[in-house]
């Protein structure tokens, strides 16, 4: 049901954000986009929140297991305005990620739609997980 | 002139008068407010919310406006590590003049609710034409 699934993802985030690991472990904090990284059977799923930004303002890269975000987010051009508040964010920003393993580049898939940006991402055959006889 | 580097924000979770009774989060989107003569112009950031999914509610001079996210996709995900939080969007304002809830424009884009609110016609400036 809807509402169960938020209240489960929204427990799993929670366990994230109150665990001092994670909070030791980000690299990056501070940097824009913040990025959420999910597992589903075998791809990694990245999502950004990225309210406003155009396709064509946005590079991704992917260097071995890095994936690097750049770009900017435009304000649009406004004329003869006051001001009442300014609480978005505009600028440059450029942000890289490094992944729990490396990812076949030929399968990546990204999908800017409604402020988000998905990346599926799929391991790279070479560092997937083989069973080793012992002989 | 340089371009300023984008920082992350840490969202603001809604302070309710009450509680909700499921176990969601809400959070208020940041709006930039600006005007000319003719309008007062919003632009609310709602990441995730769909075109269908925004409520904009005039009643009397308090303008509500709400927006769900989809979370069904999320089902299938099993979260690995976590630099933002996810959940719906609400915040209200109240305008200082009332405006005819018929006469407001929303346009979702981008995960960004644009709304223009024109003006009543008393409050337009006018030009006097001094003879």
């Amino acid at each position: 049901m809807f509402y169960s699934d938020i209240f489960n993802t929204q427990r799993e985030l929670d366990r994230i954000f109150n665990n001092d690991f994670w909070g030791r472990t980000t690299f990056a904090r501070g940097s824009y986009p913040g990025i959420n990284m999910f597992e589903m059977d075998d791809k990694l799923v990245l999502k950004a929140e990225v309210p406003g930004l155009k396709k064509q303002d946005l590079q991704i890269k992917l260097e071995n297991d890095v994936i690097s975000l750049t770009g900017e987010m435009k304000n649009s051009e406004k004329e003869n305005i006051r001001y009442h508040r300014r609480e978005r964010m505009f600028g440059t920003f450029n942000r890289s990620m490094k992944l729990p393993y490396r990812i076949d580049p030929e399968k990546v898939q990204a999908f800017l739609a409604d402020g988000i940006l998905t990346l599926t991402l799929e391991k790279d055959e070479n560092s997937k997980t083989r069973t080793i006889e012992i002989q | 002139m340089t371009k300023q580097e984008l920082e992350i924000k840490r969202k603001n979770e809604l302070e309710k008068k009450g509680e909700y009774t499921k176990a969601e989060k809400i959070f208020t989107p940041d709006v930039d407010i600006y005007e000319n003569d003719e309008a007062l112009m919003m632009e609310v950031e709602m990441p995730g919310v769909k075109k269908g999914s925004v409520e904009v509610n005039l009643d009397n001079n308090m303008l509500s406006l709400r927006g769900k996210i989809e979370t069904s996709e999320y089902t299938d995900y099993r979260p690995l590590y976590g630099e933002y939080n996810i959940g719906h969007y609400e915040r209200v304002f109240e305008l200082g003049e009332k405006i005819n809830q018929e006469k407001i424009k929303a346009n979702m884009e981008d995960g960004v609710l644009y709304l223009t609110i024109p003006k009543a016609e008393k409050v337009k400036p006018r030009l006097i034409e001094v003879r």
